[in-house]
């Protein structure tokens, strides 16, 4: 029993964080300060969001790397209109604006992969570069310092605040949204058919096919809604940074596909949980944000980032291995 | 074989748009467009674009895909630029220089070895090992540089801007390369592997070739032939810096979608990578002259590729293989309505795998992606 809990993937995941944090701690005990690991709960909101939609794009057998760039591009265009606009309303209207411009970016990719059935890798790669050239070139590359109001004040709302040492340290009520959209997207992929037609159309689109599984229409959803996921991280990203920036987050998709993998998720298809995702994009954060406490130049973080990245795919396929040579198998 | 290279009429397209843009574009700028300066120029700046998308095309055929390139390009540049700089005093400039070529090919070498060793022996899609390894090599060298340009000693700047004959050095040696290539991969033993390795992996398998060697030697070919694109970047600039070339890999992919190497694996021909690039950088300095002093013309470039790639891939996908063009009903109705498109391959002699329609990519792959459906479950 208990080998089979270690067993799974999200416990070894578990054992790996909680393995690494102590050996940060040890190195640095300004690791476990309260404020320390709430800016890693802070650092995490806005690579977890596009990781949920990520991690739906896996499971349907897909990838999408342009997530990053569509995050930027509906970000800064929201910030834009509504720049333009004066406007003065809630941030959840905002939000909503650049989740539903993300949809859009996120249904150019669905078009061309669900419904053309060209190659999603390159396609998305494509995207890529296509959002953001686009963005650039046609809407803008000034930083835009002034935020609409409600944006620059969701920066300063902190779901609690505690003191510890004499030094106050906050929650950001960011991470409230990620743990909500974590969950209903668990409970999404659990319990409702549309949860299982993606693992269906992931896993074996043949077999899901014959079963009735609207395969198409189900993967265009996932890109979409990865779009969509995006498309608010990209938002709360600018507010938490109190500019909207057109050169940031690049090569935040490398970040996040890491997270997912290491989740579990595998890029063929059919697998993935979100509990697994949510720990990989702790893990990456985490040590993204504590390499410069333990004495390592944050300039090396993209070789950590890589190589999760690989050990994320390296450890299932070695497993893998060792599986169908006990078997017998071929090659 | 012949149908593994594609028919002749991609070539006749391929020539036919050079040709066009030639024309177009001269007629739009007669006094700087048909230049000789113009067009040495161009054929200066195709150079390391065409050598990436050989990458690119080389991976292509055997099945997998090298997302690395630009990452091991810039970072051999990186390698060479430090070596030259540290070895000069010492053993001055002509010996300097030998060492750091040989240091920046030498990192391609280990470059492509890691990442064919990873493909071949985890037996997972190269997409996310190639992601990771250019992750490790763009930390590496930017903890190497801490992010800041490398700069040599200018001994390589003939590479950039020498001429032979009125023809630039740079552009005589991609040449060089294609020529290799091409020999290499349709007249050898090797490049017959690389062929059925890409087509099937299974069938490579069963005709007992030794399909990791085939993988690891074309990985290794790739990182080699980025890192000498990495020093023709360097010889062009003098400078090395991690961030060069960002949008390199897409027009290296581009590229070789043009020049109609199957995205899945074995077909396609090599020695086209020459037409492609060139209608590639007419493109490129047709933007240019069209947006000139527009301060987003790069932006609007690198959107521009991002179309190109999807409508290419596109229509590449749609036509299959391109020996025959479908009618304006199959555009109407779908790649199903095709009239070629049932049995796939059935008359091809040699082991080519399923390849034969049009390739789909989610249920008719060629063995490639099967084969390598590994899924950790057990």
């Amino acid at each position: 029993m208990i080998r089979r809990v270690f067993a799974t993937r999200e416990a070894m995941l578990a054992a790996v964080i909680i393995g690494l944090a102590a050996v940060f701690a040890l190195i640095s005990p300004q690791f476990l300060s309260l404020a320390h690991l709430f800016g890693i709960a802070r650092g995490s909101v806005v690579i977890g969001i596009m990781a949920l939609g990520l991690l739906v794009v896996l499971i349907s057998a897909g990838i999408d790397v342009s997530v990053s760039a569509t995050a930027v591009a509906s970000m800064y265009i929201a910030t834009v209109a509504l720049t333009e606009l004066d406007f003065q309303g809630s941030f959840i209207v905002a939000a909503l604006l650049a989740s539903a411009i993300g949809a859009c970016f996120g249904a150019v990719n669905a078009t061309l992969v669900s419904w053309l059935k060209l190659p999603s890798l390159i396609v998305t790669l494509g995207t890529l570069t296509l959002f953001r050239g686009g963005l650039l070139a046609f809407v803008g590359t000034d930083r835009i310092r002034v935020l609409p109001a409600q944006m620059s004040d969701f920066a300063g709302t902190q779901l609690l605040t505690l003191s510890s040492g004499g030094r106050q340290a906050s929650l950001h009520v960011a991470v409230l949204v990620l743990v909500v959209l974590a969950l209903v997207i668990a409970w999404a992929l659990r319990y409702t058919n549309w949860g299982r037609s993606l693992y269906a159309a992931g896993d074996n689109e043949q077999a899901a096919i014959r079963l009735g599984v609207p395969v198409r229409r189900v993967r265009f959803s996932a890109y979409v809604l990865a779009g969509a996921l995006a498309g608010l991280a990209g938002i709360i990203s600018a507010s938490l940074n109190q500019a909207a920036d057109p050169f940031t987050l690049v090569g935040m998709e490398l970040d996040v596909l890491a997270a997912v993998v290491l989740g579990g998720a595998s890029v063929l298809g059919g697998r993935g949980t979100v509990l697994g995702t949510m720990l990989g994009v702790i893990l990456v954060t985490m040590v993204g944000a504590s390499l410069v406490l333990v004495g390592i130049p944050s300039a090396w973080q993209p070789a950590f980032v890589g190589g999760f990245l690989l050990l994320g795919v390296g450890i299932p396929a070695l497993r893998q291995r060792r599986v169908d040579r006990a078997r017998g198998v071929v090659a | 074989m012949r149908q593994r290279l594609g028919g002749g009429q991609h070539i006749i397209a391929l020539v036919a748009l050079i040709v066009g843009l030639f024309i177009v574009l001269s007629v739009l700028a007669p006094n700087t467009y048909p230049t000789f300066r113009n067009i040495a120029s161009m054929a200066n700046q195709m150079a390391p674009i065409g050598i990436l998308a050989l990458c690119v095309g080389l991976t292509f055929l055997v099945g997998g895909i090298d997302l690395s390139i630009v990452a091991v390009a810039n970072g051999a540049a990186i390698g060479l630029a430090l070596t030259v700089t540290a070895l000069e005093p010492s053993l001055g400039a002509g010996p300097a220089t030998v060492v750091g070529l040989l240091v920046a090919v030498t990192v391609g070498a280990i470059a492509g070895t890691v990442n064919g060793l990873l493909v071949s022996y985890l037996k997972v899609h190269p997409i996310p090992i190639t992601l990771g390894t250019m992750g490790i090599f763009t930390g590496i060298a930017t903890g190497i540089t801490g992010g800041s340009t490398v700069y040599g000693t200018g001994t390589l700047n003939a590479l950039g801007r020498g001429t032979v004959a009125g023809i630039p050095i740079s552009f005589l040696f991609f040449a060089a390369i294609v020529v290799i290539l091409s020999v290499v991969t349709t007249r050898t033993r090797f490049g017959f592997r690389v062929y059925s390795v890409g087509a099937s992996e299974k069938v490579a398998r069963f005709a007992r070739m030794n399909v990791a060697r085939v993988q690891v030697g074309t990985y290794v070919l790739s990182g080699i032939l980025a890192s000498l694109a990495g020093i023709l970047m360097f010889g062009g600039t003098n400078s090395a810096n991690v961030s060069f070339g960002s949008s390199f890999l897409i027009q290296a992919i581009l590229v070789a979608v043009v020049t109609g190497i199957d995205t899945f694996g074995g077909r396609g021909r090599i020695a086209l990578v020459v037409l492609s690039v060139a209608a590639m950088q007419q493109i490129q300095t047709g933007i240019n002259m069209a947006l000139g002093t527009w301060g987003g013309a790069n932006f609007a470039a690198e959107f521009g590729w991002g179309v190109l790639l999807i409508a290419v891939l596109g229509i590449s996908q749609r036509m299959g293989d391109g020996s025959r063009a479908p009618g304006w009903r199959f555009w109407l109705k779908g790649k199903d309505q095709r009239p070629d498109a049932a049995p796939p391959a059935a008359t091809e002699p040699e082991l080519a795998g399923p390849a034969g329609g049009a390739v789909d990519p989610d249920g008719d792959t060629t063995g490639a992606l099967r084969t390598t459906d590994q899924d950790p479950r057990t």
